[in-house]
């Protein structure tokens, strides 16, 4: 599904990613972990392009995502992307936040996109928030809306960057259990988290990634049941 | 007392009544609103260009400066800079008559032209920096959003930016229009007769100046509460989605 060949991506003078190889491939479901600073954030910001890699490829599809002739704004109707900070449109309501890439894309007549739109908010249970503004909502109905919204373009993939990082304890199982549902479904999904039950129960592959590496990665099993790098095990016995 | 509201009476008399001076403060105020209207709708229009063209030329990544469009947009932006420094660097007053005795001083061009094209351009530069602190008010993850939902440059500004930075900038918009009223009593410098000028020339024929000029000063006030009000109704409408 994505190939990342070569991948480094500097700010100024720093080094973030240092040469990545890896490829996810249909259905997985690849979890990335690691200390603050490791580079996971910017890794996944880099496979749909809101970061642009200072040099290596990024294969969606079979398409070079990388190559400047590419139309990135097509290849991102596929990929759909969550934030911690769920960046709902506050403006508009929660119909609009949902139908505005559908309609304004041209993929869905407006009738079509509201359909859509109140089929996945009935899977999330928030149907009754539709007419209501992203300001009404709490955290965890913000975030399941921005899932919701990215699901409406019908992506193959999704991928979330610490989805839950920004919630307030009592509301990170609401939106879990919607990615977990999502998963079970077969999306194939990239997640940097630091929520590790979640890593262990969901992902088919985990990922350490440390100052700009992927140091370790494996089953969850492997990684969390017996993890080979110091590193990975400093970091586990942390946060466990 | 009596004497004094007497007194106050025939001044008025004299000031408004006779001859018809009271013309003097309508035809004024026409044309003060006239040239406050006209000017300002050129000033949205430049002062809209001028933000677009800066934002989009900062937000610019590296590698796409260096195409043809990157050099045209980087043109455009010395261009902009280089206006916003003349403008915002010299007094109005200054550019008023610049443009009346250089600029446009030929008889096509009537003092209204002259008064409504220098503020214009001169209220212009004030709203682009307006709406340009309000493009960068709107946080960066609204940007990040609409273009992974696949939206393109424009239409995320258009559509998902630019609403919300409306609203952030429409104080210190109301504030630059209230502001672009007011300054247009130096018009009288280039002897159009706006508002100010009536008032002064009633001072004039008549010697009397506490009615004339107080008269001026609380049509301009009452003009600017309206202002003022009509943006306080405004705000309510865009705060509609602010309601927790």
């Amino acid at each position: 599904m994505i190939y990342v060949k070569n991948l480094c991506k500097s700010f100024g003078s720093h080094q973030v990613l240092k040469n990545i190889n890896e490829h996810i491939a249909p259905g997985e479901k690849v979890v990335i972990i690691g200390p603050s600073g490791s580079g996971k954030s910017t890794f996944l910001r880099c496979m749909n392009l809101l970061e642009r890699p200072t040099s290596g490829q990024v294969i969606f599809d079979g398409v070079d995502i990388t190559d400047p002739k590419t139309d990135i704004n097509k290849i991102r109707q596929h990929m759909g992307m969550v934030f911690q900070h769920f960046n709902l449109f506050p403006h508009k309501t929660i119909m609009e936040n949902i139908t505005l890439a559908p309609t304004r894309l041209k993929l869905m007549k407006p009738d079509e996109a509201k359909e859509e739109a109140l089929r996945l908010l009935r899977l999330v249970n928030l149907e009754e928030k539709a007419d209501a503004y992203p300001g009404q909502l709490s955290g965890g109905q913000k975030q399941r809306i921005a899932i919701v919204r990215s699901l409406a373009l019908k992506p193959k993939m999704m991928l979330f960057d610490e989805p839950t990082s920004a919630l307030d304890p009592e509301m990170v199982g609401e939106v879990l259990e919607v990615m977990k549902n999502l998963a079970d479904e077969g999306m194939t999904m990239a997640v940097v988290t630091h929520e590790m039950g979640f890593a262990r129960e969901v992902g088919t592959r985990v990922m350490f990634m440390d100052d700009g590496i992927i140091l370790e990665q494996g089953t969850p099993e492997e990684i969390f049941g017996n993890p080979k790098e110091a590193r990975t095990q400093e970091f586990l016995s942390k946060v466990l | 007392m009596s004497e004094w509201f007497a007194e106050l009476q025939s001044k008025f008399v004299l000031d408004f009544i006779e001859d018809q001076r009271y013309m003097y403060i309508i035809d004024g105020l026409k044309t003060t609103l006239i040239v406050t209207f006209l000017a300002l709708i050129l000033g949205l229009i430049i002062g809209a260009l001028v933000a677009v063209v800066r934002t989009s030329y900062s937000s610019m990544r590296e590698e796409n400066k260096r195409g043809l469009g990157g050099l045209l947009l980087k043109i455009a932006d010395i261009i902009c800079r280089v206006y916003l420094t003349i403008i915002r660097g010299t007094p109005a007053l200054v550019q008023l008559l610049i443009m009346y005795f250089i600029i446009l001083n030929s008889p096509e061009f009537t003092k209204t032209v002259v008064a409504v094209v220098t503020f214009g351009i001169n209220s212009g530069a004030y709203v682009a920096e307006i709406f340009r602190s309000g493009i960068l008010s709107v946080d960066v993850g609204q940007m990040e959003a609409g273009r992974s939902l696949g939206l393109g440059y424009v239409d995320t500004m258009t559509q998902i930016v630019m609403p919300q930075a409306m609203k952030n900038c429409l104080p210190a918009l109301v504030n630059e229009m209230i502001a672009l009223l007011k300054e247009t009593s130096i018009c009288g410098y280039i002897g159009l007769n706006e508002l100010t000028r009536g008032g002064d020339i009633i001072r004039g024929v008549t010697f009397d100046a506490l009615l004339p000029l107080f008269v001026v000063a609380l049509i301009y006030l009452v003009i600017v509460m309206f202002f003022t009000w009509i943006m306080g109704l405004l705000e309510r409408r865009l705060r509609e989605s602010d309601i927790r």
